[in-house]
């Protein structure tokens, strides 16, 4: 990446404290995003893919502390007071989430809780900012806008939800949008229109994104560049066709393979991972993948394998990569 | 063999009326639908959410009484069957969130004998947990997990030993309602071979009911495709993902974002407009014609009928033919 980064993570950490100890969910993960970028983080149950957007918002379970730096615009975002933090958000940084309903206010009529960031923020008039959020729900495409401006969060269907949302993320034109699984609870064809919606303002607002789902399909559409994570480590990150066309990983390759396609020859049996996923992996010496990975070699358990550059633009962090590119010349 | 048949089935819910004080009226969810299910096969039923699809998988077990139609268990009606409760040993149901489908306060070999108390009465205790491990091992679950509790697991082992407690009476036939939509994909693909390789070695057929259009690929022989309680197309597997022949089919495939960048950043832009309308107010017409890029005023007036199309593949679409 020659230009300056937008969002530079730099060995962020996340640990909840519990009444049996300390677990570490994040364990020092660095990410570069460019301006206007669109990364993808995927991860299943417990990698910590979710906490690292919770980390950079302040928004953790009160249990939570993250370490590490964050540097957004020259500005480390973790050690930011409340009130520095309250005009980053909802200006430059904004965030959609899996469930809309449990983030609308069912007490608002939509196109006040739409006004509220322009008035709050950029010191818009009541009636400009309501005309302006009007002017977005019709760019996400919600019909018949300025009726259903007036109306409250539940008399809207999941998918017109969600893009209320990412009206109201984008409204402020944020540099940077976070958005955790922002499709899960949605139908296929659903999916489908908001994915579009996101690709199209993206790329016409110059909005980075930070994309976290569990669906490889979903990070196919939208992402210019993958991190896969587990265990709150980053296990190999990449352009995203390079990622598909030759995953690096045991883990990605793994993923790829135990996931049922729609055009790929049908196979009698679809590859598996053995085992289950694991929370966190910070008290472990080793790779977190290495009790679930089939290629395990001796050390994989009692040595951390690092984030190594193994290619222009791409970087893995596996025993098995190390050695084979150390034989190479 | 024909182990289960729905002729015309239909079903609905009681639901309040209008007003404060008017009376009940019956919401229709699953209309006029009729299929036949051979021993040892798997039908994938697919929609999206509100189609029907759950409440059909409960109505083949009389889970939910049908207000019309019929269900055939093995030819006999289900609502005159004798003793159902012990026959329902042959007909079983796994569910979508495994963890809520296990009693917290029951051992894992008690969950999973349960059923034989109704199944087989006359097992000695000793007998039924001997069962339960087996069916446990048959899972995957090694036998210390016997004496274990459901919060001790994982999300994909709560699901294994929903499917032990299924097949523990040895059943004919397995309802599974998206029993892996709440999986991490690496357990999903654990959970739908295990699945797999039970049907191999037990013979029992699968009602297997998903959103998801890959997984339903994977593991049926035959597909039915839902839409607002009705039955848009059915077909032999191979031949309905080679071509799908409804719009709402191929709607249905083309929104599924596959894991391959090139194909899938080609197409931004191809999503369907528009939401499927209310079940409370269904449409005369098509239940597609809403959001079909092929509708016309026929679409919007008369429902079509699903009928045969080709050789083993039925549709409900006024264009087919013309196609």
């Amino acid at each position: 990446m020659t230009a300056e980064p937008l969002l530079s993570l730099q060995d962020l950490t996340v640990r909840f404290r519990l009444p049996q100890g300390e677990t570490v969910a994040v364990d020092g993960v660095s990410l570069d995003l460019a301006p206007g970028e669109v990364l993808g983080i995927v991860g299943e149950s417990g990698s910590g893919k979710s906490q690292i957007l919770y980390a950079l918002m302040g928004l953790l379970a009160s249990n939570g502390r993250a370490g590490g730096r964050a540097i957004f615009q020259g500005q480390d975002l973790l050690s930011l007071t409340e009130a520095q933090l309250d005009r980053v958000r909802g200006q430059d940084v904004s965030m959609i989430f899996q469930d809309p309903m449990t983030s609308l206010n069912p007490y608002t009529r939509v196109v006040d809780q739409l006004a509220e960031g322009l008035i709050v923020h950029k010191g818009l008039s009541k009636s400009d900012a309501r005309a302006e959020g009007v002017r977005m729900l019709d760019r996400v495409r919600i019909p018949d806008a300025a009726r259903r401006a007036r109306l409250y969060p539940h008399e809207f269907s999941g998918g017109m939800r969600q893009r209320v949302m990412i009206a109201m993320a984008l409204l402020a034109k944020p540099k940077l949008l976070l958005a955790d699984e922002p499709t899960t609870a949605l139908d296929v064809t659903i999916q489908a229109q908001v994915l579009d919606l996101m690709a199209e303002l993206g790329r016409e607002t110059g909005t980075a994104i930070i994309l976290v789902t569990h669906d490889l399909g979903v990070v196919a559409r939208l992402c210019d560049r993958v991190a896969v994570l587990y265990g709150g480590r980053v296990m190999e990150e990449a352009q995203a066709e390079a990622l598909f066309d030759t995953p690096s990983h045991p883990y990605t390759r793994g993923l790829l393979a135990a996931m049922p396609r729609l055009e790929a020859a049908l196979t009698p049996r679809l590859g598996t991972i053995p085992g289950t996923p694991r929370s966190g992996g910070g008290d472990l010496p080793g790779c977190p993948f290495a009790a679930r990975c089939t290629e395990r070699l001796d050390h994989c358990t009692t040595i951390r394998p690092p984030l190594l550059q193994i290619a222009p633009d791409r970087r893995s962090a596996c025993h098995l990569t190390e050695k084979t590119l150390g034989a190479a010349p | 063999m024909t182990l289960l048949e729905a002729r015309n089935l239909g079903v609905g819910y009681r639901i309040p009326g209008p007003g404060l004080f008017s009376a009940a009226r019956m919401l229709p969810i699953v209309h006029d639908l009729s299929l036949t299910l051979d021993a040892g096969r798997t039908l994938g039923v697919v929609g999206e959410s509100g189609c029907g699809k759950s409440t059909l998988g409960r109505a083949l077990l009389r889970l939910i009484v049908p207000s019309e139609g019929q269900v055939l268990w093995q030819g006999e009606d289900m609502t005159t069957i004798q003793n159902l409760r012990r026959r329902r040993a042959e007909m079983q149901i796994i569910f979508q969130d495994p963890v809520a489908a296990l009693d917290p306060r029951m051992t894992l070999a008690r969950i999973v004998s349960r059923p034989l108390a109704t199944f087989e009465p006359n097992l000695s205790r000793k007998e039924a947990r001997a069962r339960a491990v087996e069916a446990l091992r048959q899972v995957g679950l090694s036998a210390d997990f016997a004496d274990r509790f459901p919060h001790e697991l994982s999300g994909g082992q709560a699901q294994r030993v929903g499917i032990a407690r299924a097949i523990v009476g040895r059943p004919k036939l397995i309802i599974c309602d998206e029993p892996v939509s709440a999986l991490d994909v690496s357990i999903q693909a654990q959970v739908i071979n295990l699945l797999m390789e039970l049907q191999e070695k037990m013979g029992m057929a699968l009602v297997f009911i998903s959103h998801n259009l890959a997984v339903v690929r994977h593991i049926s022989h035959e597909v039915m495709v839902m839409c607002l309680g009705r039955v848009v197309e059915r077909a032999p597997r191979n031949e309905f993902y080679a071509r799908p022949l409804h719009p709402y089919s191929q709607a249905l495939m083309d929104a599924v974002p596959e894991p391959d960048p090139r194909r899938e950043k080609g197409r931004v832009g191809t999503a369907l407009a528009g939401e499927l309308p209310s079940v409370l107010n269904p449409p005369p017409g098509c239940v597609f014609a809403s959001r079909c890029p092929k509708a016309t005023d026929l679409c919007r007036q008369t429902r079509p009928e699903l009928r045969e199309v080709a050789p083993n593949r039925q549709a409900a679409c006024h264009f087919i033919e013309a196609q």
